[in-house]
């Protein structure tokens, strides 16, 4: 569907998530598509960042190039791999490859767990073969690459800021040098003066790592810095997909617009003036999206389905 | 400024909580006067004491572990700090309207939303039933809540999320209150939402002309809406003045480094900067450090700063009523180049 350059690392290809809804007194069973029609390709060391509004389906799609939350229709193809299709075993193995980092970072950890067992776990699970002495020279490494205290691996999840516990989640999921990583919202729970720290942590670590990242969030000023191309997503189906520059200099679905339009600025002068814009503006009506067009090269916008 | 006095006056305000790890001060000192009719947005992230310090004014901090150390809150003439509960409750809902951040959770599920507007205007205006109805749907119609009169028997899971920001709003201004405090009502709601609530605010205050507490932590919210923005961290004000000022010309380091965190969204990928993070992490509040509190944190701090905590005050050079805790001069040290 979209001619790209370099061999993509992930090719998510008419990706549907369906659940069947079925009325409790037994009337006619129907379908609620949570995703629908989702196809985008993320290249070796980009971004691509999945913004919407809650229950746009963010988050399943998230859910579902993992296999934590299978799709139910389209393909998963991951260097090479239809996911999909993978057997249970095979899946384990490539979990190594895929990483997740979740927004709220204390409901992923183990309270029990110490945060230098917590980042050992994926070595003991994946790489037995490890000396206890190796793994807690790898675990070190990994404390410091993430800009925590390897003295630190003796504390619980409770003796940790937010911004620290988000770190220790980092480590964890960059321990088995995965090449994907999916941040659902990793840094919507994370105080405004944190939030900047783990972006840039982000970034070096794809720097570094060639990381490709999915990067959720609906914070729109983070996805236009962080991200290389961004998807916008509405009643799960992509309307509008481009490079971030020109989605956000040249947004052409009305989604898209009232979207970015919605966007407080940090400038008094000019937030007051957007505020009185959006006031005298008339209310745009946006249609069901259909099939995307690609309208310039890298440029697809959803065609509006006319009941 | 106007000499009569003003609407709400906080003076010295100081809350503690009493935990197993020790004595948390989230509330250090806070001082600040409200004109009637004015929009204030106070800054700050948790644990600043941004929300407590409201709660503490409002009697709403429980007690234990909670304990309000010091200070007076003058409003109406009253110190609300020194009534009784029954008195306060009287305040609370009639005189000073209160949006908390999650609808869902501050509304009762199993009571019609009609009944929920109507319940302060039966308490504390003595309203009939027929007449708090028809009051209720007049505020529905005020929200802009299409079908205003069928949707009063309807229950709060019948609503969206921002629908149901809406009805807090019209409990919170049911009372025609002189003082609406909103705490992060926005946060939960996706930016088109948020867009619409922020919008309908300002509607009804050019309406009903009560003044605003606004508190939040999104910069872009307080710039567009407040008159007055006031930064916290640590349990204190550490800058506060009119929007304009403070946000083209901060004093205090804190509120500069947030400022400068956000990227911009004007800017595209080619030619940006690293985001300028401010480091570490905020202060445990059982031990905050000695001295300013962001000291630690902060790349112009002096040796003074670290023994000794600034007081609130006039910035030199800037508008009256810009008031900022430091001991540096923010603009001669960024005019040097110091600190990044």
């Amino acid at each position: 569907m979209r001619p790209v350059k370099p061999e993509p690392l992930l090719s998510v290809r008419n990706l549907g998530k369906h659940y069947p809804l079925r009325h409790w007194w037994g009337g006619k069973a129907s379908v609620f598509r949570a995703v629908e029609g989702v196809s985008f390709d993320i290249a070796p060391g980009e971004t691509l960042g999945l913004v919407g509004e809650s229950g746009s389906g963010k988050s399943t799609i998230g859910r579902a190039v993992t296999m934590l939350n299978p799709p139910t229709a389209g393909t998963v193809t991951f260097e090479g791999t239809d996911l999909s299709r993978l057997p249970a075993r095979d899946m384990r193995r490539m979990r190594r490859r895929i990483q997740v980092i979740f927004q709220d970072p204390y409901a992923a950890l183990n309270p029990r767990m110490s945060a230098g067992a917590y980042v050992a776990e994926p070595f003991r699970l994946h790489r037995p073969e490890m000396g206890n002495a190796e793994r807690r020279d790898a675990v070190a490494a990994l404390f410091q690459r993430v800009g925590l205290d390897p003295l630190f691996a003796g504390r619980y999840p409770h003796q940790f800021s937010g911004g620290q516990r988000q770190r220790l989640c980092i480590a964890r999921a960059i321990a088995l040098k995965p090449s994907f990583i999916v941040a659902d919202e990793p840094i919507a729970a994370l105080d405004v003066s944190i939030q900047a720290q783990v972006v840039n942590l982000l970034q070096d670590l794809q720097e570094e790592l060639g990381l490709s990242y999915l990067f959720i969030s609906h914070d729109l000023r983070m996805v236009r810095y962080l991200c290389h191309r961004v998807a916008v997503l509405r009643r799960g189906r992509i309307v509008e997909l481009a490079d971030s520059d020109t989605l956000y200099e040249d947004p052409r679905h009305p989604y898209t617009r009232e979207l970015l339009g919605a966007v407080p600025v940090p400038d008094p002068a000019a937030e007051r003036a957007r505020l009185r814009a959006t006031r005298e503006a008339p209310a745009v009506a946006i249609p069901e999206a259909g099939a995307l067009e690609e309208i310039a090269p890298g440029h697809w916008v959803a065609q509006p389905v006319h009941a | 400024m106007s000499a009569s006095p003003p609407l709400l006056d906080v003076r010295d305000l100081a809350v503690a909580f009493d935990t197993d790890g020790g004595t948390v001060r989230a509330v250090n000192g806070v001082s600040y006067a409200l004109r009637e009719g004015e929009t204030l947005g106070i800054v700050g992230e948790s644990g600043s004491g941004k929300s407590v310090h409201v709660l503490a004014m409002l009697g709403l901090v429980p007690r234990p572990p909670g304990r309000i150390t010091g200070g007076q809150v003058v409003f109406g003439g009253r110190d609300l700090l020194a009534l009784p509960e029954r008195s306060l409750r009287r305040v609370r809902g009639a005189e000073i309207g209160m949006v908390f951040q999650d609808p869902m959770s501050s509304l009762n599920p199993a009571m019609t939303v009609g009944a929920q507007i109507a319940e302060p205007l039966r308490l504390h205006r003595g309203l009939g039933a027929r007449e708090a109805k028809a009051r209720a749907r007049d505020l529905l119609d005020l929200v802009r809540i299409p079908e205003a009169g069928r949707r009063l028997d309807l229950y709060p899971h019948e609503f969206s999320g921002g629908q149901r920001q809406r009805v807090m709003i019209a409990i919170g201004l049911a009372c025609r209150p002189k003082l609406l405090i909103a705490d992060e009502a926005t946060t939960a709601l996706d930016v088109t939402v948020q867009a619409e609530i922020v919008a309908l605010v300002q509607e009804l205050k050019r309406e009903i002309g009560m003044a605003i507490i606004w508190i939040t932590h999104d910069l872009g919210v307080v710039a567009g809406i407040a008159d007055t923005v006031q930064v916290m961290y640590a349990g204190r004000i550490v800058e506060r003045g009119p929007v304009d000022a403070v946000f083209s010309d901060p004093r205090n380091a804190y509120t500069l480094g947030l400022l400068r965190s956000l990227p911009d969204l004007s800017r595209g990928r080619a030619g940006r900067q690293r985001l300028r993070q401010i480091e570490g992490s905020p202060p445990d509040m059982r031990f905050p450090p000695p001295g300013d509190p962001f000291a630690p944190r902060n790349p112009y701090a002096t040796p003074r700063c670290r023994t000794e905590a600034p007081p609130l005050a006039q910035v030199a050079g800037s508008v009256p009523g810009h008031l900022a805790a430091a001991w540096y001069d923010l603009p001669a040290l960024l005019a040097e180049g110091a600190g990044r």
